[in-house]
């Protein structure tokens, strides 16, 4: 039994969105505990 | 050649190299000024939002493993093996409603051994210290070597040199700014890891086609995209208890939830593992394309760095040389701070100076901190090259001690004898089983030996544990506020 | 070439290494070319890597035998004869110990798990006091 190719390829393409949506929320996160004042 | 030649000239190294390492120390020392006390130094003044608690939980979990070993393992077990590897991230997962109880629990707190020591006593204290200073003594050695192997890699800079300037930079600037500084790093290593593994797998993707790689595993390496890997499937739970094991016990992780402002600390590791989740697999993948790319791989530890600099070029490989020097620096200032931390307050303040000022506390703290780089200094120098394997030898005992730690959090009747001699035997059964069995058996079998007996030792108490017990208060630290 | 004749491995994966035969070769035209065969004759061989490195390392076989063996080439000229093959057996570890293993692991994890969300659902809120005993029942 093997993983398909289309597998494959959801799992690559949603891995490198998925970590593309982490640096970007991490900077929203910033931005919104900067506003606040509550960076630490 | 037998040994790939550096990816990366030997000039372009050691100037990233020099610039990073400025820039780490001045960002230390300018964050540290923040660090005024003993709360200050170790605990960030307990106070840390939810963007910099969710960037330092995520980018000290991607070690110099996660951006090396994940291609390698892709590059032996396939996509079983990505996808056991992104299991890890479950430690981070799990940990976030124990942050939140943590915080509650002890509002005051220090570390994981005065826990340890509260909740269970004086030999559950001194076994769990001894087992938490081990495994963070390995961890550091193993990402020193790490570090030094790296560089020579990447740029041909040696061994020696490499690895001291990586522990030389991560002790300057924890020993000027504590936590303030680990975790403001921290959050500028964990953008340049996400941001970096997007560039290398986005260019590899672009150039590599899919269908040809596909093809090519099919024709030459069938097992990496079967479903029926046995040395896969039998990896998955051991990788997975292994990461829950380090996470529940690590002064690390306690630290972090005691430095986090109050109803951060749940949120912040939920977000941190969920972005570290697709890491390993993004990171990993370019592996699997090396066959269709006509790239021959003689070490399957250098396949990442291979490939990036193959597909990329000089950009691909001083993308990864960032990128590698951020996760190693962000681990090994974690290591350097968490570690110290648990042997002052729990070794030096504890056993030896219970009276100690918050002054003597700070020159403490210090002199540890630069005790434990020199310490990991020596030991990493011969380059004994089996000595990362001792770090496995933790998987068992970190294992042993999920169970102790939850219900120790969250079950009353938990007690100390089920503690004791779950830590204890599922640490020397789940050794045996390493050196009997195999490796990829050892942190399952601690974790399940020492879950059967604390199931026990519960069922059969009739004791109840007062939860107050565990708010310790330090007057003689509660002096300054800390300023936000 | 380095290996043993006769190699195992439980994972499917391998490294192969070799060296040059002869003291006096220009290396700057001088290549290797390794083929793989799945009978000992070599009758289905085929070149699985040609180049200048002195190693390969090899993942993801399945099941049964591998036979290996490289010579030196310059272009189209070949430099020396084909060296003696090396059989490599690829025998995996066994299904059913994988997945006993994987199902204990299973279990030990979902055990954590619901310890872990049972225990969460009953925390105080951290703004308020902290548990005593009256009020939250242990496990």
């Amino acid at each position: 039994m093997m993983f398909s190719r289309d597998f494959f390829t959801f799992l690559v393409a949603a891995a490198l969105v998925l970590t593309g949506a982490g640096a970007v929320t991490l900077i929203a996160l910033w931005i919104r505990d900067m506003i606040k004042g509550k960076v630490w | 050649m037998e040994h790939q030649s550096a990816v990366l000239p030997a000039s372009y190294g050691w100037v990233l190299l020099a610039i990073l390492s400025v820039i780490w120390i001045l960002l230390g020392m300018y964050w540290g000024r923040r660090a005024k006390s003993v709360e200050g130094f170790m605990l960030a003044g307990r106070n840390v939002g939810l963007a910099l608690g969710t960037a330092t939980a995520m980018a000290t979990w991607v070690t110099s493993n996660t951006t090396m070993l994940a291609p390698q393992f892709a590059y032996e077990l396939g996509i079983w093996g990505m996808i056991a590897y992104s299991t890890a991230a479950f430690g981070l997962l799990l940990f976030a409603p124990l942050a939140k109880r943590i915080r509650a629990l002890m509002p005051k707190g220090f570390t994981s051994g005065d826990f340890i020591r509260l909740r269970y006593g004086k030999s559950t204290w001194h076994l769990f210290l001894v087992i938490s200073i081990f495994y963070g003594f390995t961890w550091l050695i193993s990402m020193g070597m790490a570090g030094g192997i790296l560089l020579n890699a990447l740029a041909g800079i040696p061994y020696e040199v490499g690895m001291s300037v990586i522990l030389l930079v991560c002790v300057v600037y924890t020993l000027f700014g504590g936590l303030f500084a680990v975790i403001g790093t921290d959050y500028i290593q964990s953008l340049i890891i996400l941001i970096g593994i997007v560039i290398v797998g986005a260019g590899v993707l672009s150039y590599a086609d899919f269908d040809t790689s596909y093809t090519h595993l099919v024709d030459e390496r069938p097992m990496l995209i079967s479903v029926m890997l046995p040395a896969a499937i039998m990896a998955i739970f051991n990788n997975l208890l292994f990461g829950v094991g380090e996470i529940f016990h690590s002064n690390v992780w306690w630290s972090r939830a005691f430095a986090m402002r109050r109803g951060v600390g749940k949120k912040a590791y939920l977000l941190a593992g969920f972005f570290w989740l697709p890491v390993p697999i993004a990171a990993g993948f370019i592996a699997l394309t090396s066959g269709a790319l006509g790239i021959n791989v003689t070490s399957p530890d250098m396949v990442g760095p291979l490939v990036a600099a193959n597909v990329l070029g000089k950009i691909g490989a001083m993308v990864v040389f960032v990128v590698a020097f951020a996760s190693l620096a962000s681990s090994v200032d974690s290591l350097l701070a968490a570690t110290s931390d648990l042997i002052t307050e729990d070794i030096y303040r504890k056993l030896i100076n219970p009276k100690a000022s918050q002054e003597t506390l700070r020159k403490a703290s210090a002199y540890i901190i630069v005790g434990l780089g020199l310490a990991a200094w020596l030991v990493c120098l011969p380059r004994v090259g089996t000595l990362a394997t001792v770090l496995f030898f933790a998987g068992p005992m970190v294992g042993a001690c999920i169970w102790p730690i939850a219900t120790g959090l969250f079950w009353k009747k938990a007690n100390t004898r089920g503690a004791l001699w779950g830590m204890l035997s599922g640490s020397v059964v789940g050794l045996f089983a390493y050196f009997e069995l195999g490796w990829y058996t050892a942190s399952l079998i601690g974790a399940a030996v020492s879950m059967v007996v604390v199931l026990i030792a519960t069922a059969v108490s009739r004791h109840e544990f007062d939860w107050r017990r565990l708010d310790e208060k330090h007057p003689e630290l509660e002096g300054r506020v800390e300023s936000r | 070439m380095d290996n043993d004749s006769v190699s195992l491995t439980s994972s499917g994966s391998i490294k192969l290494t070799w060296h040059s035969q002869a003291e006096n070769r220009d290396t700057a035209i001088a290549a290797f070319e390794l083929q793989r065969a799945r009978k000992a004759d070599f009758s289905d061989a085929r070149t699985y890597y040609r180049g200048p490195d002195l190693a390969t390392y090899i993942s993801g076989l399945a099941n049964g035998d591998y036979y290996f063996r490289i010579r030196e080439v310059a272009g189209a000229q070949v430099l020396s004869d084909w060296s003696s093959p090396v059989k490599v057996t690829v025998e995996h570890h066994s299904l059913n110990l994988a997945f006993t293993l994987f199902g204990i692991g299973g279990v030990v994890f979902a055990l954590t798990v619901m310890v872990v969300l049972r225990g969460a659902r009953r925390t105080v809120d951290p703004d308020r006091k902290p548990v005593t005993s009256s009020r939250v029942e242990g496990g």
